[in-house]
C-alpha cells in the first residue's frame, strides 16, 4: 500500500549535514489509521512531507499504492498527491481570498473535473463536516474548529485514498479538538487510510496503531489496536 | 503630537526600512524620479518658451495695431481683424505723435557685413534691425562703448550704426570687447560709421518681432536707424502681407507707398493716463485717415497691447508644445499610480510590524505619521535624481530644438517647482497605502501566522 | 483554468488590482495617442515632394555688391554649371519645395470678390524659366512647359507680367473636379492666367499644414533679377557630393561680390524644415519606452510583491495536487485579468484623450488600430513582467504548507 524502504532525508546546508530521516522504513496497509509521535525535530513531519510527496528523499525507496515515487517527475507526482491524497495542515492553511466553496473547490479545479461534478463533490464535502450553509464565507469569519473543518471537506472532496494530517487539532481547543478528532475516526471507517501526526499521547491513543519517530527512526507501537 | 523628536525617530525608521529593501525602494525611487524628470523636462521648457523677457516693463511696452485696409472689406489680418503689422505710411505717420515717452517703428532686414579680418569671408548671418533711437532705451540694450545715435538722425538720416559684441569680434576681431567706435563698417558695400556696441542681446521669444519665428536662432546684432529706410532699396527678412490683390509691388519705393503690411510699432506708455491720451490719439488717427480715403472697412480702429498680451495674442507657445506638457503631467500621474501600487505592497508587507507597534501602544495617527514620513523620505530621493535626470532631459532638449537651446534650461523658480511637486505628489501617493496600514486590526497580524 | 474564483478574489481585496488597472488604462491613452501623433508626423515627412530627391542640389545666393548685372551674373552662373561633370540642368528660381521660404497668393475662380468660394485656397507660388519643371524632376501629366518666349525677364518680382500658369494636379482637381484644365483661366494677383499645364506633384516651400495644402502650388514663367536668388541643380546622383562641396568656391570664383549659403540636397531640407517634427517623434517615442519600462516595473513589482505574499498559499496549492505550471497560469492568468480590465478602461481613456486633443489642439480622430496596438503591446508587456515572478512562484515547494510559521 504505502511502503518506505531504507528511506533517508539530508538536509545540507554550507555546515552540517543534518539527518532528518535514518534508514526509515514502514508499511502502512489499505484502511489502517496511524497515529505517528515523537518528540519535536525527530522527523515527523519531514515523514509527512515525504509521504505526501512534497519532498524528495535522499536515497531508498518508497512505493504508493505499487508505484515507485521516487522516479516520477514533479508533475506526476502533482498529480498523485490530487487524486490519491488529502492533506490537512495544523494551521488549516485556508486561502484566505477565496469563500468555503472555492476553498473545496481547490483541488477539483486542479484535477480537471467538469463544473457539474465539482459543484456536487463541494457541497457534498461541506455537508459531511456540517458547514455546507456558510459556503459563501470567508475562513476568517469562521472558528478555527470550523476552519479545520473546511479543510478536512477540501481533502475529502477529492475522495482520496490517504489522509494525511499534520498536528490537525494543534491549533484547537480540547472540545473542537474532539470534534475533529471524531470526524477523523468517521472517515476512517469509511475506508480511508489515515496517517496523523500529533504530539498528543492521548489522540495517539485513540488510534490503532502508534509510531513513534525518534531522531528519524521508526519505534512501531503496532499492538494498541484495542481501542 | 508630531514632535520634533518623534519625527527624528520616524525619519530614522524611514531610512532603515528603505536600507533593508533596496529593490522596492529603488524601484519607488525610480518611479518617482522618472516622472518628475520627463514632467519637469517639458514644463521647464513651456516656462522658458513662456518667459516675458520685458520684465518690469511687460505693462509699459505696448505693440500697435492698426486696421488699415479697405475695399469694404469685413476683416482681414487675425482672428480679430487687425493685421500684426504696419504698412510704412502708417509707421511715419504715428511718429508725428507726442504722447508716446519713447517709440520706434522697425523691421528686420538682412545685409552682408564683410571683415576687416584678413581671410574672414563676408557674412549674411547677421540680421539688422532698423529703428529709430529710443529703440535702445525702451528695450534696455546695454552699451559696451558708445551711445545710439543723436536724436536729429532720427529725422535727417546718416550712415550710423550700432553693432552687437559678436559682430564686433567678426568684423574688427578679438572677443568683441574692443572699443570700435568711430571706425567704418562695410555693408553690402555701404560704408557706416559705428556709433555704438552693445552687449550681445537675444530675448527670446523676441517678442518685439513675432514675424516668421518667435524663437529665432539668429539674433538682431546690427543697429541702424529707421531714417535710411528709403534709401536702403534691400527687401525686409519677414513676412509682407498685403490685403488688396491689384497693389503689385514694383520695387522698394513703390513698397514704402503701398498698402502692404511690413514693419513692427512700439511705444512705451508708463502711466495710465499716457495709455489712454495714445488710445484717443490712434482714434483721431484712423478717422483722419478715413477721411482720406483709406481704413476703407467695416472696422476701422487701431489697438494697442502691452508686451504680456502680445505674447498671448500671438500664440507664442506652440501647440506641440502644449500638447506634450500635458502628456508629460500625465505620465507623471502613471508614475504616481504605480508608487502608490509599490508603497501600498511595501506597507502592507510590514502589517505585523505595524500590528506590534500598535499593540505596544502607538496610536493609528502615530503609524500614519512614520510611514508618511518614509514616503517623503522617498519622495525627496525621487525628486532630486528627477531633477538631476531633467537637466540630461533639457540637454536632450537642446540638442533636438536648435530655437530652444538658449532657453532649454533650469532656472530656480523650476527647481523650486520640481521640489514641490515630488513631495506634494510622493505624499499624495503615500496617503492611501499609510491609511491603509494603520487601520487595520492590530490583533489581526498578531494571530494569525 | 479557473477565472471565476480569481475575479472573486481579486474583488474581495481589489486596491492592487485596481492600481494595476488604473495604470495601464493611463498607460493605454497616452501611448496609443502618442503612437498617433508619432505616425500622423512619419506621414508628414514622408510626403512625396515630386522630386527626383537624391539628384537635386539648391543653394542662396545673396549679392552684396552695389553695380552688379544679375541677369548677365546668373547665365554665368548657369553656363559653368551646365559644364560641370554629372549635371543635368541648372536654374534659377525664387524658391524650392522644402525650402521654408517662398512667396505665395490666394488663387480664384474669378476676379477677386468678397465670396469666399471664389479664392478657396492660397497656393506657393514658384517662378522661373522653362528649366524649372525638368531641374526640379517634375512630371508633366498634361498640356505643355513653358515656351522661352513666355518667359518674362523683370529686374524685381516679375510675376506681374505673366499670363499664362502651371496648376499642380492637386490644384487643377480641386478647382475644375473632372473638367480638363488645360486652357482654363486662374485668377491670381487679381489677374487672369491661362493654364497650359499640370504637373503630377509638386509639393509647397513651406511644411506647416495640412497635406492637402502641401500639394496646392502652381508655377508662373516668370525670372526676377535681384540680389537675391535660388540656385537649383539637377545632377546623377553620385555628382551631389561633389557639387555641393565646391559649389560655394565656385560660384565666389566666378563672382565674389556675394554670399553663397544654404546649399542643401533635399535630404539636408528635409533634416531642416522637418526638425520640430522629428523632435516631437523622438520626445514622444522616449515618453513610450519610458511609460512602458515603469508600467512593466511597477506591474513586476507588484506581482512579485503579491507572489511573496502568498506563499504558503502556493504551498498549499501545490500540496493539494497543483502543478508547476498551474501555478505559473494561476499568477499570468490573474495578471492577464487585471491588464484585461485595465486595457478595456485605456481604450475609453485614450479615446476621451483623443477628443480633447481634437477639441483642443485640432487634432485628427485617433484611428482604432493605435488603440488595439497599444493594447496589445501592453498586455504583452504585463504578461512578460508577470512571467519571472510567476516563474518564482511555480518554484515554491509545497513542503512549504506543512510549515508552521
Amino acid at each position: 500500500m504505502l511502503k518506505m524502504q531504507a528511506v533517508n532525508k539530508v538536509f545540507v546546508t554550507d555546515l552540517i549535514e543534518t539527518h532528518a530521516l535514518r534508514d526509515f522504513s514502514l508499511q502502512v496497509e489499505e484502511g489502517e489509521f496511524i497515529a505517528v509521535t515523537g518528540p519535536s525535530g525527530s522527523g515527523k513531519t519531514t515523514f509527512l512531507n515525504i509521504a505526501g510527496l512534497l519532498e524528495p528523499f535522499s536515497s531508498g525507496s518508497y512505493l504508493l499504492d505499487g508505484e515507485d515515487v521516487s522516479l516520477m517527475s514533479d508533475n506526476a507526482r502533482s498529480r498523485l498527491r490530487n487524486q490519491k491524497i488529502g492533506f490537512i495542515f495544523q494551521s488549516f492553511n485556508l486561502i484566505p481570498d477565496l469563500d468555503l466553496f472555492d476553498n473545496v473547490d481547490v483541488p477539483l479545479r486542479y484535477r480537471g473535473f467538469a463544473a457539474g461534478e465539482r459543484r456536487r463533490r463541494i457541497v457534498r464535502a461541506l455537508e459531511r463536516v456540517g458547514l455546507a450553509a456558510r459556503a459563501a464565507h470567508l475562513p476568517a469569519q469562521l472558528s478555527g474548529g470550523q476552519q479545520q473543518r473546511v479543510a478536512i471537506a477540501r481533502a475529502l472532496a477529492g475522495e482520496p485514498r490517504f489522509l494525511l494530517a499534520d498536528e490537525p487539532t494543534g491549533n484547537l481547543d480540547s472540545l473542537m479538538a474532539r470534534q475533529v478528532m471524531e470526524l477523523l475516526e468517521e472517515i476512517n471507517r469509511d475506508g480511508t487510510t489515515v496517517i496523523m501526526v500529533t504530539h498528543d499521547p492521548e489522540l495517539a491513543l485513540r488510534s490503532q496503531r502508534n509510531i513513534q519517530i525518534i531522531d528519524g527512526q521508526v519505534n512501531d507501537f503496532s499492538s494498541n489496536a484495542a481501542a | 503630537m508630531f514632535s520634533h523628536y518623534m519625527f527624528a525617530y520616524y525619519l530614522k525608521l524611514g531610512i532603515k526600512h528603505i536600507a533593508e529593501t533596496p529593490v522596492l525602494s529603488l524601484l519607488i525611487v525610480t518611479a518617482i524620479a522618472l516622472g518628475i524628470a520627463v514632467s519637469m523636462t517639458m514644463l521647464s521648457l513651456y516656462h522658458a518658451m513662456a518667459h516675458n523677457p520685458a520684465g518690469d516693463k511687460s505693462g509699459q511696452l505696448f505693440a500697435v495695431q492698426l486696421a488699415a485696409y479697405g475695399n469694404d472689406l469685413e476683416t482681414w489680418g487675425e482672428h480679430d481683424g487687425l493685421p500684426l503689422q504696419l504698412t510704412h505710411r502708417d509707421a511715419m505717420n504715428l511718429r508725428d505723435s507726442e504722447v508716446p515717452l519713447r517709440q520706434s517703428p522697425m523691421f528686420r532686414l538682412g545685409m552682408t557685413v564683410e571683415s576687416r579680418v584678413a581671410g574672414t569671408p563676408p557674412s549674411a548671418d547677421f540680421d539688422v534691425r532698423v529703428a529709430d533711437r529710443d529703440f535702445f532705451a525702451m528695450f534696455g540694450l546695454d552699451f559696451l562703448h558708445g551711445e545710439p545715435w543723436r536724436a536729429e538722425t532720427d529725422s535727417d538720416p546718416a550712415r550710423v550704426a550700432v553693432i552687437s559684441q559678436r559682430v564686433n569680434a567678426r568684423v574688427f576681431g578679438g572677443d568683441g570687447l574692443a572699443n570700435n567706435v568711430g571706425r567704418t563698417l562695410l555693408m553690402n558695400e555701404t560704408e557706416f560709421r559705428v556709433v555704438g556696441i552693445v552687449r550681445d542681446w537675444h530675448p527670446l521669444p523676441r517678442f518685439y518681432d513675432l514675424n516668421t519665428s518667435a524663437y529665432p536662432t539668429t539674433p538682431d546684432a546690427i543697429f541702424i536707424p529707421y531714417s535710411l529706410t528709403p534709401l536702403l532699396d534691400s527687401f525686409p527678412r519677414g513676412n509682407i502681407q498685403g490685403w488688396n490683390p491689384e497693389e503689385h509691388l514694383n520695387n522698394f519705393a513703390h513698397m514704402l507707398q503701398a498698402e502692404v503690411v511690413w514693419q513692427q510699432y512700439w511705444v512705451e506708455l508708463p502711466e495710465a493716463d499716457s495709455v489712454t491720451a495714445y488710445k484717443n490719439y490712434l482714434a483721431a488717427y484712423v478717422d483722419q485717415q478715413r477721411q482720406l480715403g483709406r481704413f476703407q472697412n467695416q472696422q476701422p480702429r487701431g489697438h494697442i497691447r502691452d508686451t504680456q498680451q502680445w505674447l498671448n495674442y500671438n500664440n507664442v507657445i506652440e501647440r506641440d508644445n502644449r500638447v506634450m506638457v500635458g502628456l508629460s503631467f500625465m505620465f507623471l500621474l502613471v508614475c504616481l499610480v504605480n508608487t502608490v501600487g509599490l508603497l501600498l505592497a511595501r506597507f502592507l508587507r510590514r502589517m505585523h510590524e505595524a500590528g506590534v507597534r500598535r499593540a505596544l501602544g502607538a496610536s493609528k495617527a502615530q503609524i500614519f505619521q512614520q510611514y508618511i514620513t518614509e514616503v517623503v523620505v522617498l519622495g525627496a530621493l525621487g525628486g532630486l535624481a528627477g531633477l538631476v535626470l531633467s537637466l540630461g532631459g533639457l540637454w536632450s532638449i537642446r540638442q533636438l530644438y536648435e530655437q530652444y537651446a538658449p532657453i532649454a534650461y533650469l532656472d530656480t523658480s523650476m527647481v523650486a517647482a520640481a521640489v514641490a511637486i515630488s513631495l506634494l505628489s510622493s505624499l499624495l501617493a503615500g496617503v492611501y497605502p499609510a491609511y491603509r496600514a494603520c487601520a487595520a486590526q492590530p490583533s489581526l497580524f498578531l494571530k494569525a501566522q | 483554468m479557473a477565472i471565476a474564483p480569481i475575479v472573486r478574489s481579486l474583488l474581495r481585496s481589489p486596491a492592487g488590482a485596481i492600481l494595476i488597472t488604473l495604470q495601464i488604462a493611463l498607460t493605454l491613452a497616452i501611448v496609443s495617442n502618442s503612437m498617433f501623433i508619432i505616425q500622423d508626423r512619419i506621414t508628414k515627412m514622408s510626403r512625396p515632394s515630386g522630386m527626383p530627391e537624391e539628384q537635386i542640389l539648391a543653394a542662396r545666393i545673396l549679392y552684396f555688391g552695389k553695380n552688379i548685372d544679375y541677369a548677365a551674373q546668373a547665365d554665368r552662373d548657369l553656363q559653368f554649371l551646365l559644364r560641370q561633370p554629372g549635371v543635368i540642368n541648372a536654374t534659377q528660381t525664387n524658391s524650392v519645395p522644402l525650402g521654408g521660404s517662398g512667396s505665395s497668393s490666394s488663387l480664384c475662380r474669378a476676379q477677386p470678390s468678397n465670396d469666399p468660394d471664389n479664392c478657396p485656397y492660397t497656393v506657393g507660388v514658384y517662378m522661373g524659366g522653362r528649366h524649372l519643371l525638368d531641374t526640379l524632376g517634375l512630371k508633366l501629366v498634361a498640356g505643355r512647359n513653358f515656351l522661352p518666349e513666355e518667359v518674362t525677364v523683370s529686374d524685381f518680382t516679375g510675376a506681374r507680367a505673366a499670363r499664362l500658369i502651371i496648376l499642380s494636379q492637386a490644384v487643377a482637381d480641386s478647382y475644375f473636379a473632372d473638367q480638363n484644365a488645360i486652357g482654363k483661366t486662374v485668377y491670381l494677383g487679381g489677374r487672369a492666367h491661362t493654364v497650359i499645364g499640370i504637373v503630377e506633384r509638386m509639393q509647397s516651400p513651406w511644411v506647416a499644414g495640412s497635406e492637402e495644402q502641401a500639394a496646392m502650388t502652381a508655377l508662373l514663367p516668370a525670372i526676377s533679377h535681384g540680389f537675391w536668388t535660388h540656385l537649383v541643380i539637377r545632377a546623377e546622383a553620385d555628382s551631389i557630393a561633389t557639387l555641393q562641396r565646391d559649389l560655394e568656391r565656385d560660384l565666389l570664383q566666378l563672382n565674389d561680390r556675394r554670399v553663397v549659403n544654404r546649399i542643401e540636397t533635399i535630404d539636408d531640407m528635409r533634416q531642416r524644415v522637418y526638425a520640430n517634427d522629428r523632435a516631437v517623434l523622438i520626445i514622444l517615442l522616449s515618453v513610450i519606452v519610458l511609460l512602458v519600462l515603469i508600467t512593466a516595473l511597477g506591474t513586476g513589482g507588484l506581482v512579485s510583491f503579491s507572489v511573496a505574499r502568498r506563499q504558503k498559499q502556493i504551498g498549499t496549492r501545490r500540496a493539494l495536487g497543483a502543478r508547476k505550471i498551474d501555478i505559473l497560469g494561476h499568477f499570468l492568468l490573474e495578471n492577464g485579468l487585471i491588464s484585461g480590465a485595465g486595457a478595456a478602461l485605456g481604450c475609453a481613456l485614450a479615446i476621451a484623450l483623443n477628443q480633447y486633443l481634437m477639441n483642443t489642439y485640432e487634432l485628427p480622430r485617433i484611428g482604432v488600430e493605435y488603440i488595439a496596438a497599444a493594447a496589445l503591446l501592453l498586455l504583452l508587456i504585463g504578461q512578460s513582467a508577470s512571467y519571472f515572478p510567476a516563474l518564482r512562484a511555480s518554484g515554491v515547494s509545497p513542503a512549504v504548507a506543512t510549515r508552521t510559521v
